[in-house]
């Protein structure tokens, strides 16, 4: 009974990572709050495809998929208790996860997002000598007008990646006025 | 560049110098709860990507508490940069003679003050116990009853409490008329006021030719909540600078219950717990860590003094309120205002009985104690004998002279809302009325006549200044007076001695 228990539980932590890890940036967060919310206030049988319709339009995101296959309940149309609690602890990481703001000139593709996710995985991890599971969730900040580069935003402190910076700072770092000029 | 633009350069500066940048997260204007900033501390200035400024005002695990400055709605997800430096305010003998808001500009549009000689932040320390003096120099008011029965010192705290529109700010007005006379620094902190209201007092300061020595710290019941609540710390700011510089300084706080009221609101809003009628805990705190500044101090052996006189309204006589009370047991005393005088047509209407002065007696020459004890013995009796005669009580001789000699005194009392008196002219007039020389009808024409020629006539002024300097206390005074009244007399109503 206890190791059906626990394999349960395991299954839920499972399906909870996957679909967190799925959704990466605030953009789908946000939309994953709004769908949960739309599932979490009806009961009973639903019209899963009409509450995706309602909630999204005709497009999906691309994060759903990973959501359907790892909530039982959105191929039923009848949502349990388990299905349930997986919605709510996800919503709960959301709103704990860590928010790593990027001011960029592009939208950035799903391999750069991934690369700033485990990159600022390790930095944090090693910050807190890795004694603790750190979610992030990537808030991408489009400027069209900005810099070539990007700046980000981790727990309030500010890196400056932006190219002209580093120019100047390399520039500076190796005294190249009066080396070479 | 306007003072948005400024700030947006701080706002860049300020992220390349700290590299921490915070988001606001939620806003209840004017509370904004920001995200980020790991290094802010309380109090701590900070700048909005918009222009906007704000003051740290909390600390919790998840955000930083910002009270905005600015009336500009601050919008979410906004950029704020933290400056690493609390709240400073320039100050200077430039400012001597202007019209300043709470941070410290001018109120006057495109207006830039000159002489600013150093930044000092509003939230300092008051200074140790080992440069306290004790408070032994008289501060005249200009206003009879005050300085004959309720006697004020040099770096006195006295509250001034009564309703509303019933004197209380014309009586700080007259005192600053006297002092700035005398060469004091005089502060008038309006907080909350409406504008015209600080605009008149800046046309009387004119028309009383005393800008030079007067300073106007105001704020507008329209402007931020957060800059009318830093009003009184900014003032004091200014007082502790001319302070230091060794000069006597008056500061009006114009009027502490407004400023509870709105610290309460600020509170409120932040959801700090309300207590007594909703204000929050530290409400006596706030107070109380302001008033502890003024006093008399000594300064690298000068002696200097912040003279405060906080302004309270009451509501229908009641001094028994949270905040009254309270400011009541920060200060030395307090003067109470009764509207029951006011409408009998006392002028100013101070109720002598409920008020009270804690260090001003000890600060008294002989001569000025004498006066106070005897008309504080003679308006006792003559309570106690219109008290006596409200039951129909038969009105012998004795009773009379007593109510005709209050009549007198009342007139002496009675003065206009820019007239002042020097204490010397109060001290001899109060003689003549006590020798029983000085008729009822003509006591008000004197008061002003004496008063000029004091002002104007130097043998005038040497003659009651020697009378009062040569005699060793009151008994002594009623006797060259009477010796002399005729000639006094005789000068007043004809004009030469």
């Amino acid at each position: 009974m206890a190791e059906l228990r626990k394999t349960k539980q395991k299954i839920k932590e499972d399906a909870e990572q996957i679909v967190f890890n799925s959704l990466k940036t605030k953009r789908n967060a946000n939309q994953f709050i709004l769908l949960s919310g739309a599932l979490l206030r009806r009961s009973g049988e639903m019209d899963i495809a009409k509450v995706l319709t309602d909630v999204f339009g005709e497009i999906r995101p691309s994060w759903m998929e990973d959501l359907i296959k790892n909530v039982p309940g959105l191929q039923t149309g009848i949502l349990s208790d388990s299905d349930i609690n997986i919605l709510k602890a996800i919503r709960h990481r959301i709103n704990d996860a860590i928010e790593v703001k990027v001011d960029m000139s592009f939208e950035p593709s799903e391999y750069f997002i991934d690369s700033v996710i485990n990159i600022m995985k390790d930095v944090l991890k090693g910050a807190n000598k890795g004694s603790y599971n750190v979610d992030l969730i990537v808030d991408v900040n489009v400027k069209e007008d900005f810099e070539p580069g990007a700046i980000f935003y981790v727990n309030g402190h500010v890196i400056d990646l932006r190219v002209r910076n580093k120019v100047i700072n390399y520039l500076y770092s190796q005294d190249v006025v009066n080396r070479y000029l | 560049m306007s003072l948005i633009d400024i700030y947006k350069q701080y706002f860049i500066d300020f992220v390349a110098k700290n590299k921490e940048v915070g988001f606001v997260e939620e806003i209840n204007h004017p509370m904004v709860y920001v995200k980020g900033l790991p290094g802010a501390s309380y109090s701590e200035i900070v700048y909005f990507e918009s222009g906007c400024v704000g003051m740290v005002t909390g600390l919790n695990g998840r955000y930083v508490e910002v009270l905005s400055f600015t009336n500009e709605p601050v919008r979410s997800g906004e950029k704020v940069s933290r400056s690493g430096d609390s709240l400073r305010i320039p100050v200077g003998e430039g400012l001597l003679g202007q019209v300043i808001t709470p941070l410290g500009t001018s109120m006057y549009q495109n207006k830039v003050i000159t002489g600013i000689e150093e930044y000092r932040g509003i939230e300092s320390k008051p200074l140790p116990i080992n440069h306290r003096e004790r408070i032994n120099i008289p501060l005249e008011t200009g206003v009879s009853i005050v300085d004959m029965l309720i006697p004020l010192g040099k770096g006195q705290r006295e509250l001034v409490i009564g309703d509303g529109n019933i004197g209380k700010t014309t009586f700080v007005l007259q005192t600053i008329l006297r002092q700035a006379q005398l060469g004091t620094v005089c502060i008038y902190t309006g907080i909350a006021k409406k504008k015209h209201s600080i605009k008149k007092i800046e046309q009387l300061f004119d028309r009383h030719g005393i800008r030079e020595n007067t300073i106007i710290v105001g704020s507008a019941s329209s402007d931020p909540i957060a800059d009318i609540y830093l009003t009184p710390y900014t003032a004091m700011t200014i007082a502790e600078y001319f302070r230091d510089k060794g000069r006597d300084v008056l500061l009006i706080l114009d009027d502490l219950s407004a400023h509870a009221k709105y610290y309460r609101e600020i509170s409120l809003i932040s959801k700090k717990f309300p207590g007594r009628d909703s204000y929050p805990g530290d409400i006596f705190y706030i107070h109380a860590r302001l008033l502890e500044r003024a006093g008399n101090f000594n300064i690298n052996g000068e002696v200097s003094s912040i003279t405060c006189l906080p302004v309270a309204s009451s509501i229908e006589g009641d001094i028994t309120g949270y905040i009254q009370t309270n400011l009541m047991s920060i200060t030395d005393g307090h003067i109470f205002f009764d509207s029951a005088d006011f409408k009998a047509g006392k002028r100013p209407a101070i109720n002598y009985f409920l008020s009270v002065t804690r260090v001003g007696r000890q600060t008294q020459t002989p001569i000025r104690w004498g006066v106070n004890r005897e008309l504080s013995a003679f308006l006792a009796l003559h309570n106690k004998t219109e008290r006596f005669i409200h039951f129909g009580a038969e009105v012998n001789e004795g009773i009379k002279s007593t109510l005709d000699m209050g009549k007198k005194v009342d007139r002496l009392f009675n003065q206009g809302s820019e007239d002042i008196y020097c204490v010397d002219i109060q001290i001899v007039l109060f003689t003549l009325l006590w020798l029983g020389v000085l008729p009822e009808e003509k006591i008000q024409d004197y008061k002003v006549k004496m008063q000029k020629s004091y002002d104007k006539d130097e043998v005038f002024r040497k003659k009651v200044t020697d009378l009062i300097n040569s005699s060793s206390d009151f008994n002594v005074l009623l006797g060259k007076v009477s010796a002399v009244h005729r000639d006094l007399i005789s000068f007043i109503e004809g004009g030469s001695a």
